[in-house]
């Protein structure tokens, strides 16, 4: 699809949801129905009820700090917990981070499970200074093998520092501010599905954990509000040498301290609810001793609504992002002793995302309106004359149960095609937490 | 390519300088209102997330999950204060 279109596709869409509530008629705004002004009338008299008691309580809070205090007070209740430290001015730490148990069974490959587990332990130095630490640690059970896999990761070890209330600069290692799945949205008590879209996944074609400087802010301008990143980091890693896997990119971070990529990521929001944004990341790809200089040059668009609508009685999330991939024409193996080459061909790579979730927020069920209703379509195309060429996409349906706001159990059944290889088709079901 | 690609570093130091221009707000010298804290809540948090209880953390515990939070969703550092403000002032912990 060319880029122009998918962007007036995109603004029309932005533009169709923002103006979506004003269709709704004034009468529905401002008048309430007989059951409806009961239900009101309740929700006052408790509100009503809770001031009183707030009242006594405050009260009887003078009356105590009018004593004569003890000689040696007892710490506050509340204060004191663990991982958390009391007095103002020292430095405070918390322990936070999620879990989550996975099964699925996908044909063509066979079932798995795996168990992981992110702490992620902040350290409020001062009030402008973070250091933050997340760990990845992962037991999974793969097809095909009769021993568990134990795989950990240090998607986080960075410190940043506010310079102001619009600047906030760091240096370490982050998630990439490059559209928005990696850096808000791949937590499994954040994702409605339980697994990543094709091009954030493990053979994605977007940056992940990277390592180098970035600064970031908002400002808000009249209602409307834009934010912004930058960064300068380590640049993927062109394979060049695998017969399966040349000319694609990997995000795993082994370029360490090349910093020869540089990007970053505008975001708009016209209103609360919308956000759009547009990121890109530029850089040399080429590992040193290769023949030639690549260069890639990633972009993307993510678009992110999320709204209570009382008239459909529940909350409406629609989400979409696309990336696409550009690396330079190269030749890959070109005296033909690797076996594959010499290959030379562009190597142009798009895919995305978008996502539709439901949930009945407003409904009197209570099993119901922790239901989440969840229909994704992803997509991933690589060039037919690349290593690994073709295009995948997938239709994947899912149920949610919130048991608690940061406690999911998802279920879903992914419909694979893929022109590449027999598709993967199955059942995911996947329990999260956070902490 | 390449004068694209200029253009848009051009354009983000210039958003850079602006931004650091029009800040120096101090943490802490702004009185902020609790009901503009959940007001700001309601309006970034939710877009990604669930809400979270507000008595799910102490005080200090949600001064560094919110400054943490900061640099996730690109808050401004008086969004930060006021969502602070508020999550403390509704956690029912002194």
């Amino acid at each position: 699809m060319p880029a122009r279109h998918f962007i007036f596709g995109w603004a029309a869409l932005a533009l169709g949801l923002t103006g979506a509530p004003d269709l709704q008629s004034a009468d529905e705004r401002q008048c309430a129905t007989a059951p409806r002004y009961v239900e009101l009338r309740n929700e006052l008299d408790a509100l009503n009820a809770k001031l009183d008691s707030l009242e006594l309580q405050i009260a009887e809070l003078t009356e105590a700090r009018a004593r004569p205090e003890p000689a040696q007070a007892e710490p506050p209740a509340g204060k004191g917990v663990a991982g958390s430290a009391v007095a103002p001015d020292s430095v405070e730490y918390v322990l936070v981070g999620d879990a989550n148990a996975l099964c699925t069974d996908l044909r063509h490959v066979g079932s798995s499970y795996s168990l992981d587990y992110s702490p992620l332990f902040l350290v409020k130095a001062t009030d402008r200074l973070l250091v933050e630490a997340g760990l990845d640690l992962s037991v999974s059970k793969e097809p095909g093998k009769e021993h568990l896999t134990l795989d950990k990761g240090l998607p986080h070890l960075n410190v940043s520092y506010a310079v102001s209330d619009y600047l906030l600069v760091g240096a370490g290692r982050f998630a990439a501010p490059f559209a928005i799945y990696r850096n808000h949205i791949d937590a499994p008590w954040v994702n409605k599905l339980p697994d990543d879209p094709l091009p954030f996944g493990d053979n994605g074609i977007a940056p992940g954990s990277v390592n180098g400087v970035f600064a970031t802010g908002a400002f808000p301008v009249r209602r409307m509000r834009f934010n912004y990143a930058v960064y300068a980091v380590t640049a993927p890693h062109l394979v060049t040498t695998e017969p399966a896997a040349a000319g694609s990119l990997r995000f795993d971070g082994t370029n360490t301290f090349n910093f020869r990529a540089a990007g970053g990521r505008v975001g708009f929001q016209p209103v609360p609810e919308l956000e759009v944004g547009y990121s890109l990341e530029g850089g040399k790809v080429s590992p040193d001793g290769f023949h030639q200089k690549v260069r890639a040059l990633l972009q993307a668009m993510d678009l992110n609504y999320v709204r209570d609508f009382p008239s459909l009685r529940g909350k409406v999330t629609a989400r979409t992002e696309w990336v696409w991939s550009h690396v330079s024409r190269a030749t890959y193996d070109p005296t033909g002793t690797l076996g594959f080459g010499p290959l030379t061909s562009d190597n142009d790579r798009n895919g995305g995302y978008a996502l539709l979730a439901y949930r009945p927020t407003h409904s009197d069920n209570k099993v119901l309106k922790n239901l989440e209703f969840v229909l994704r379509y992803d997509r991933l195309s690589i060039p037919s004359k690349a290593p690994g060429g073709g295009t995948e996409w997938r239709w994947t349906p899912g149920l949610d149960y919130w048991i608690t706001p940061s406690t999911v159990l998802k279920a879903a059944y992914v419909f694979d095609h893929n022109t590449n290889g027999p598709d993967q088709s199955g059942l995911m079901i996947q329990f999260a937490i956070a902490f | 390519m390449a004068r694209r690609v200029a253009f848009f570093w051009i354009a983000f130091i210039a958003f850079l300088l602006v931004a650091v221009g029009c800040a120096p707000v101090a943490p802490g010298e702004e009185e902020v209102s609790t009901a503009r804290g959940a007001q700001l809540w309601s309006q970034n948090c939710g877009r990604c997330h669930n809400f979270r209880d507000p008595k799910e953390f102490s005080d200090e515990r949600w001064a560094v999950i919110v400054r943490h939070m900061r640099m996730r969703a690109a808050l401004t550092g008086e969004e930060q204060r006021a969502i602070t403000e508020f999550l403390q002032a509704a956690n029912g912990q002194e």
